[in-house]
C-alpha cells in the first residue's frame, strides 16, 4: 500500500498520518499479547518508519503521540461510561459492551507499553 | 504494523452500515471535537497538525487513504480549501462522507473513490499529499 502511495504522489509530495504500532524489540509473547490487546492486525515485524523507507520514502517527522493516545482512550471510555444508559438504549447492550471491552483492552495495551501511536511524515524525493 | 486486508471488508461494511447513535456522536464531539463517525483517535488538533505537515494550500490535491466517513480528509479540504479524494473500500462509508462534505459546503472540493489501497486507480505523480489516520495498524 505504501508503494502504491509512493507511485501516486508527485515528486516532493508528502505522506502524513497517525499509526498505531508496537514498539520494536518485543518478545514473541509480548507481540502476541499486543495483538490481543490492540487492533487485531497490529504486529511488530517492522516499524512504520522502516516500512516507509522500504517504499522509497524519506522520513522527515517521527513523533511519538502515545501519551495523547492514552489520554484519548481514557476520555472516550469515561465519556461512554457517563452516557452508558443512553448508549445502551440507542446501540444495544451487545454493541456497547463490545466497544467498551475493545477500548479497555487497547488502553491496557498502552499502559503495558505494548501499543504506541506515532505521527510520521515522509516525502517522495 | 500491517495494513487491513480484504478479510476485514465485511467487518468494516457492517460497521459503517450501522446507524450512528446520538449518544455516540456526543462522545465523539466531547472527546475528539468532531462527529464524523470515527473509529480512530485523531482529534481536530491532530488533524490540524497533519495539515501543517503536508503544507496544504488551495492548489493542493490530497488523497485521504482509508478515509472511512471522511475524517480527516474533509476537515483538511474545509480548512485549506484543497481538493480531496477520499478513498476506501466500504461504499456506505463514502456515501456518508459525501453527505458530510455537502453539509460543510465543500462538496465541490471532495471526490470519493471506492478502491483498495494496494491498487490505487490513479495516475502516477498526481497527488501533492497523502493522509491517513489509523489505517496502517
Amino acid at each position: 500500500m505504501l508503494r502504491a502511495c509512493h507511485d501516486v504522489l508527485k515528486p516532493g509530495g508528502r505522506i502524513a498520518g497517525y499509526t498505531i504500532h508496537t514498539p520494536q524489540g518485543l518478545s514473541e509473547s509480548q507481540g502476541k499479547r499486543a495483538s490481543e490487546l490492540g487492533p487485531s492486525e497490529v504486529l511488530s515485524e517492522a516499524s512504520p518508519v522502516d516500512l516507509l523507507r522500504a517504499a522509497s520514502f524519506n522520513v522527515i517527522v517521527e513523533q511519538d503521540v502515545t501519551e495523547h493516545f492514552r489520554a484519548t482512550c481514557e476520555a472516550i471510555l469515561r465519556a461512554r461510561s457517563d452516557l452508558e444508559s443512553k448508549l445502551r438504549n440507542e446501540e444495544g447492550d451487545a454493541l456497547f459492551e463490545e466497544e467498551q471491552e475493545g477500548r479497555t483492552l487497547k488502553l491496557r495495551g498502552i499502559t503495558e507499553g505494548l501499543l504506541q501511536r506515532s505521527l510520521i511524515v515522509a516525502i517522495k524525493t | 504494523m500491517i495494513q487491513h486486508g480484504p478479510e476485514d471488508r465485511d467487518v468494516f461494511r457492517e460497521q459503517y452500515e450501522r446507524t450512528r447513535s446520538e449518544a455516540g456522536r456526543q462522545v465523539e464531539r466531547l472527546v475528539l471535537g468532531h462527529e464524523v463517525g470515527l473509529n480512530g483517535y485523531t482529534t481536530v488538533d491532530q488533524a490540524q497538525r497533519l495539515s501543517e505537515c503536508l503544507n496544504l494550500s488551495p492548489d493542493s490535491v490530497l488523497l485521504d487513504l482509508g478515509a472511512g466517513r471522511g475524517w480527516p480528509g474533509t476537515y483538511l479540504g474545509w480548512s485549506t480549501q484543497c481538493r480531496v479524494v477520499l478513498s476506501d473500500i466500504p461504499v456506505e462509508a463514502l456515501k456518508q462522507a459525501r453527505t458530510y462534505a455537502e453539509g460543510r459546503g465543500i462538496s465541490r472540493l471532495v471526490s470519493c473513490v471506492c478502491a483498495e489501497g494496494m491498487t490505487l486507480p490513479f495516475d502516477h505523480d498526481c497527488f501533492d499529499g497523502v493522509v491517513h489516520a489509523d489505517v496502517f495498524c
